[in-house]
């Protein structure tokens, strides 16, 4: 048995306490009996006692022949009282009277007698005379301060005695009955108690990566047990969905790179199925060098896409000029869109600073940008601006394109998603996700709003910084 | 022979075809699954090659869409989904044949021609009626151990004879097997193909194998 568990110490713990517990119950119990048994006792003696100090004290002498005549009548009393025995000592403490013969005891008495010298109130003490347990009262006859007799009336203890160690007895056999039980019960309601964990610690072993969509049993209890339970089924919930989330990704990874290779390798081997000039060589050596740079563009993207997983936390706070990212990102945007002969406007306010990486910020803006002149018809115009609004630095992205759904717009940050009308020839479905990811991990926000075949605006908060000092 | 590509990454779509037309092949090439399933529906094709995933409509559905209106044409998906149970998803729903991305180009064509040859119930790859000699996958025809040289056109009408050996093969099956969607020319245009590939093919030989049945087409028989 593991004496570190939980179940073992608490069965421990409520054996020791009950059984302590117990022990003093036990015990009161006992000397209360005794307790009772010795004041009726010794009310009994003080009752026959008391006549016999009164006439004492009465006498004017000591020993004189009405006393003696007197003792003669106690005498006859008490013999007729089977056990009991009256001894009456003088001033010296020496035996006046015994209402037995003595015989072999006498020395007992003598003793007794002794110790009970300096007595000088009445007092009940337990003696042995011979092999008989008796009770005595010690009853000084006092006079102006002088003590005149003795008066020691003694009751045999013999069933009371026997009495008590059959109580005693009776009682060490049940509290240790009882503790049999206590410890057996201690270790039964500890299982009771603790068996959903046991359950619940069971199931969890059982759950794995597989089949992370088992559950913990959810017993209707309303205690801890229950609480700890739904706990690890919410836990259970959280690491179900990151996996699920996980592994879609990896499939569309998978997805991602497989559709180009495909199409690399179907061209290289048509290529090679039968022999060409040199022109179409070329051609599709071209063709092959689009399917490789696709290829490359999707393995960054997923790159920073695990960037953004992986190190979110390790941004660091360089402060950077948005208003130089924002210009330099303007001449290039300038360059894209000259092939669409669309126009690039720019509002760009001057000396306005951002923390985090500048070059992953740039990345951001620049998918929007280039979304915004993809999805812009030909000669028609992209507005880019940046200012300050409150504490933030408001990038705005606004095109005059074909817009967004909105059944679009809700999927628009969902990694490889792509728009239900768009070519699946345009992006690779990242570039907003890692918009959005950059974006965040600089603790700011994109909003975007559209309308269909009117425009587009994107909007970018980033919390501002004073500059550089 | 003609074949639908049904996939929407045009890139590879392109690719399959020009392998396809270097085989002879008509091809029809469409990018999402509506359009896909109502050319399938409406047109001759022999063989489709089907994307999963795929706008407006998977290509699962259109795969069952196409088994529940009894159009037996052979399928073949062609998909980056490789788990088995996409593979198994894949052929339930009525497909033949299931080749994962990136695969390999020849080993694509063995399987289209596969296909094709088990879709007429054949046992051999390649192709004979009494000393002529077609083999699709080579692309290489025979008469008498001597190599006849054809246009693709002429391989393809030849090929289709040969698929249908025994039986009356009429223009507009030619034009359907042969030609793709974009086709609009007059039937003449097959008299004038088959016109050349019966004097490749019969030039110099006593007995004439394709024989003019008047007013539907043409027969090539033993």
């Amino acid at each position: 048995m593991n004496t570190k568990s939980i179940r073992f110490k608490f069965a421990v713990w409520y054996a020791l306490i009950f059984s302590a517990v117990m022990a003093v119950v036990f015990l009161a119990f006992y000397l209360f009996t005794q307790q009772s048994f010795l004041s009726h006792t010794d009310a009994a003696i003080t009752t026959h006692t008391g006549r016999i100090v009164e006439i004492i004290s009465q006498e004017d002498t000591f020993m004189n022949p009405t006393f003696i005549k007197n003792s003669q009548l106690f005498a006859k009393q008490f013999s007729e009282m089977p056990g009991m025995l009256l001894i009456i000592g003088d001033s010296l403490g020496k035996v006046a009277y015994g209402s037995q013969d003595l015989g072999t005891n006498e020395i007992d008495i003598a003793d007794l007698l002794e110790k009970s010298a300096n007595i000088i109130r009445p007092t009940f003490i337990n003696r042995n005379i011979g092999a008989t347990p008796l009770r005595f009262g010690v009853f000084p006859v006092m006079r102006d301060g002088q003590r005149l007799a003795i008066v020691l009336m003694g009751q045999p203890m013999e069933v009371i005695q026997k009495s008590l160690n059959e109580l005693t007895l009776t009682l060490v056999l049940v509290y240790f009955g009882l503790l049999v039980f206590t410890i057996g019960g201690g270790f039964l309601l500890a299982r009771k108690a603790l068996s959903p964990i046991t359950q619940v610690s069971k199931q969890l072993k059982k759950i794995g990566a597989e089949n992370l969509q088992e559950r913990v049993p959810v017993l209707q209890t309303g205690d801890e047990i229950e609480e700890l339970s739904q706990t690890f089924n919410n836990l259970l919930d959280r690491l179900n969905e990151a996996f699920v989330r996980e592994r879609q990704f990896i499939g569309d990874v998978a997805h991602e790179l497989k559709t180009p290779v495909a199409t690399l390798r179907g061209e290289i081997e048509v290529a090679l199925s039968k022999q060409r000039n040199q022109e179409e060589y070329k051609h599709l050596l071209n063709e092959t060098l689009v399917d490789v740079n696709r290829l490359s563009t999707t393995i960054k993207n997923i790159l920073d896409l695990a960037w953004l997983g992986a190190e979110n936390a390790n941004l660091g706070e360089q402060p950077f000029n948005l208003s130089n990212v924002l210009l330099e990102l303007k001449d290039l945007a300038t360059k894209l869109a000259a092939k669409k002969n669309i126009t690039i406007r720019g509002n760009i306010e001057l000396n306005i600073w951002a923390a985090g990486i500048e070059d992953k910020m740039g990345r951001a803006v620049l998918n929007i940008i280039d979304n915004a002149i993809k999805y812009t018809p030909q000669d028609k115009m992209v507005t880019m601006s940046l200012c300050k609004k409150k504490n933030n630095a408001v990038i705005e992205i606004r095109d005059t394109g074909v817009g967004i759904s909105q059944t679009d717009l809700s999927h628009i940050f969902q990694r490889f998603y792509r728009g239900t009308k768009t070519a699946k020839t345009i992006g690779s479905g990242l570039g907003l996700a890692i918009a959005q990811g950059i974006i965040k991990a600089h603790k700011g926000e994109i909003k975007i709003t559209s309308k269909t075949s009117k425009g587009t605006r994107v909007t970018i908060f980033l919390p501002l910084i004073k500059s550089a000092s | 022979m003609r074949v639908l590509i049904i996939e929407d990454e045009r890139r590879l779509s392109n690719i399959i075809r020009k392998g396809f037309i270097e085989d002879g092949f008509a091809v029809d090439q469409v990018f999402d699954g509506e359009e896909g399933l109502y050319l399938a529906e409406n047109e001759q094709y022999d063989l489709i090659v089907l994307d999963i995933m795929l706008p407006k409509m998977d290509g699962l559905r259109v795969c069952r869409e196409l088994r529940k209106k009894s159009i037996k044409i052979p399928i073949l998906i062609l998909t980056a989904k490789s788990a088995t149970e996409d593979k198994v998803a894949g052929l339930d729903s009525g497909a033949d044949d299931y080749i994962t991305k990136p695969f390999s180009f020849v080993e694509f064509r063995s399987r289209v021609h596969a296909l094709i040859r088990r879709s007429h119930q054949e046992t051999l790859p390649i192709l004979m009626v009494k000393d002529l000699v077609v083999d699709p996958l080579k692309h290489i025809v025979k008469r008498a151990q001597k190599i006849i040289d054809l246009t693709p056109k002429e391989f393809a009408i030849l090929e289709l004879f040969l698929r249908h050996k025994g039986e009356v093969v009429s223009r507009t099956m030619i034009i359907e097997h042969v030609w793709d969607y974009n086709f609009d020319g007059m039937s003449n245009v097959v008299d004038v193909f088959v016109g050349t590939l019966r004097k490749k093919i019969d030039n110099g030989s006593k007995i004439k194998l394709v024989q003019t049945v008047h007013g539907v087409g043409y027969k090539v028989g033993d």
